[in-house]
């Protein structure tokens, strides 16, 4: 492939969309603290995921011609293998989460590896092959992550959300070649949706946003990032948004990001073969003040 | 989908492509008094929801008599008692009813015995208005404890409406091989979580704002409209202090319109669909998440 009109994206394409969901199911801080197991009803609401969500995004995406990556704690994986493997099986990527959705930053090095080890076997043995992506669970992840990854041979993360476009990872002051992903909080759709009773989610019980709000929001940051030529990512939950009503949202989303033509849909590791192909293009460009005029 | 299979039940009755059921909670201002009797002296507070019994309850009645809609109500035993000439007129209206203990109290606290008193008064009380048989549970708040499908049947509820995380009925286990139907619900499609505000207790608890009636309608109509693309089961709830008002009665009226329009909706009460899924589907698809649950779980739950 060689670099577009822009330089930047293949095939002349002017920005870049790395649609991404993350099938948490049940997994997460009360399955990791073990009180999960006397919580039946939150158990089956995140489990709504895997069961009823995912099969209404794959045929979302089969319909809209789109590729996607799946973002999965390698117990779901261990728990719906067929599913993951229909994932897999239609031209999506699966892509490490934890294996119960840890967070990172409350690990030691060791515990870290020891979920990373872990996973990547299942991975191994349910999809055929361990994991090349990666995004951080629930908040931050640990000062050593990073080199953890870059150690495993995994040739992206998608935690962080500091540029509009992908860069190489800095490690130990040397230019990695761990790819990231930048994922912007505005397309994370827990901001929007997500709603627990108990424990309650959000903190405040606040409302759920209308939907055509978020779906205005959405597709506002579509057109900013094709405007600046960026990539874009999706932080978005089965659970939370492929609800029957919140998926003609998703469906309307997609159309109105296919509708600009000269986007390029890529799975996580295609975009990091891309920027490792092409290095220099993605070297992170200072602040460009050079560009700036003051009135 | 109304097609199915040959061989195989459809999944809902006479060719219906789609099941709607309107459910109503009627907790009045055990809302506030039921966690915390202590507050029974906020009078400001508490005629917010003594609204829902004067104006909001019988304008609901008007608006489903209108359409010819059957919904379901819930009622604490303490509010059926307080509020007895309102809900014999939902009797007499032909609604189905359902209870919600006796003063919305959380089973996941109270000892076993105490949970088995409190279920066979609410029963009683139901019982006061219409014959047994059909009777449903929704949970007040809180976790579903281990044993409390067994006691239900036992006390002679055979359905519920408790649990979000389903698109159909399923089953939870109940003992001895038996099952309760579970008719879920989802947040979005409950008008409290999205219109309910009051000063002090907080409602919601971090007082956000009362958002755009119309956009929330919307909400509930990209609902409507993905559970009649795939034939599911929607569950609405609704309160009559909330949308029982002037102001809001028109977002129960166009939902409803919106429902009945095309004539494929099967506008139903939680216990005809729960005795239809009975019934047709007599147990859930290997997978699903309760029985997940059931295979995995460390912990004794039914």
């Amino acid at each position: 492939m060689s670099a577009g009109a822009g330089g930047v994206w293949p095939h002349g394409q002017r920005s870049c969309v790395s649609l991404a969901f993350d099938v948490d199911g049940p997994t997460g801080s009360a399955m990791v603290d073990g009180s999960i197991w006397h919580m039946p009803r939150y158990f089956v609401q995140g489990a709504y995921g895997p069961y009823r969500a995912v099969p209404r995004i794959l045929d979302l995406l089969e319909r809209t011609g789109v590729k996607a990556t799946f973002y999965v704690p390698a117990w779901v994986v261990e728990h719906w293998p067929d599913l993951c493997r229909a994932v897999v099986a239609a031209g999506h990527e699966v892509a490490h989460h934890g294996y119960k959705h840890e967070r990172y930053v409350d690990l030691s090095v060791e515990a870290q590896e020891a979920v990373l080890n872990r996973s990547q076997e299942i991975f191994a043995d349910v999809l055929g092959a361990p994991a090349v992506g990666y995004r951080t669970p629930t908040g931050d992840w640990h000062e050593e992550t990073p080199r953890l990854l870059a150690e495993r041979g995994f040739l992206y993360s998608s935690s962080l959300r500091d540029d509009d476009r992908p860069y190489r990872h800095v490690i130990g002051g040397v230019t990695s070649s761990l790819v990231e992903i930048p994922a912007p909080v505005e397309l994370d759709d827990y901001a929007y949706f997500a709603f627990t009773e108990e424990p309650a989610f959000p903190k405040g019980h606040d409302r759920v946003a209308p939907y055509r709000a978020a779906l205005s929001n959405w597709c506002a940051e579509f057109d900013g990032s094709h405007q600046v030529g960026g990539c874009l990512t999706t932080t978005f939950h089965p659970k939370v948004s492929a609800t029957p009503g919140r998926a003609l949202v998703l469906e309307a989303f997609v159309e109105h990001m296919r509708a600009a033509r000269d986007c390029w849909f890529a799975t996580g590791s295609e975009i990091a073969r891309w920027v490792l192909g092409h290095p220099a293009t993605f070297d992170r460009p200072p602040p460009p003040w050079e560009n700036l005029t003051p009135a | 989908m109304s097609a199915s299979p040959e061989g195989t039940p459809p999944r809902w009755p006479d060719g219906a492509r789609y099941a709607v059921v309107v459910t109503v909670n009627f907790d009045a201002e055990l809302v506030i008094t039921g966690p915390e009797p202590s507050a029974a002296t906020l009078q400001k507070t508490l005629s917010i929801f003594r609204y829902g019994g004067l104006r909001g309850a019988p304008r609901f009645l008007e608006v489903f008599a209108d359409r010819g809609v059957h919904a379901t109500w819930f009622v604490p035993g303490a509010i059926v008692r307080e509020y007895r000439g309102v809900l014999e007129r939902v009797v007499a209206h032909g609604h189905g009813l359902g209870a919600r203990g006796e003063r919305l109290e959380r089973f996941d606290t109270l000892p076993e015995s105490e949970r088995l008193r409190v279920l066979r008064a609410a029963h009683a009380s139901l019982v006061e208005l219409a014959p047994p048989g059909s009777f449903g549970f929704r949970l007040p708040g809180g976790e579903w404890p281990p044993g409390l499908g067994a006691q239900l049947l036992d006390v002679g509820f055979t359905w519920s409406s408790s649990w979000v995380g389903d698109d159909l009925p399923f089953f939870l286990p109940a003992g001895e091989g038996r099952a309760v139907v579970e008719v879920p619900f989802a947040h979005v499609l409950d008008d409290r979580r999205a219109f309910a505000w009051n000063f002090s207790p907080p409602i919601p608890l971090g007082h956000s704002r009362i958002p755009s009636y119309e956009e929330v309608l919307e909400s509930w109509l990209y609902e409507l409209e993905g559970c009649r693309r795939e034939g599911l089961c929607l569950v609405l709830q609704l309160h009559p202090e909330v949308t029982g008002t002037p102001g809001r009665i028109d977002l129960v009226r166009r939902f409803l319109d919106a429902t009945l329009r095309d004539g494929e909706a099967w506008v139903a009460t939680g216990a005809e669909v729960a005795s239809w899924w009975a019934a047709a589907h007599g147990a859930d698809q290997p997978g699903h998440p309760v029985e997940l649950l059931r295979r995995v779980s460390p912990a004794t739950l039914w």
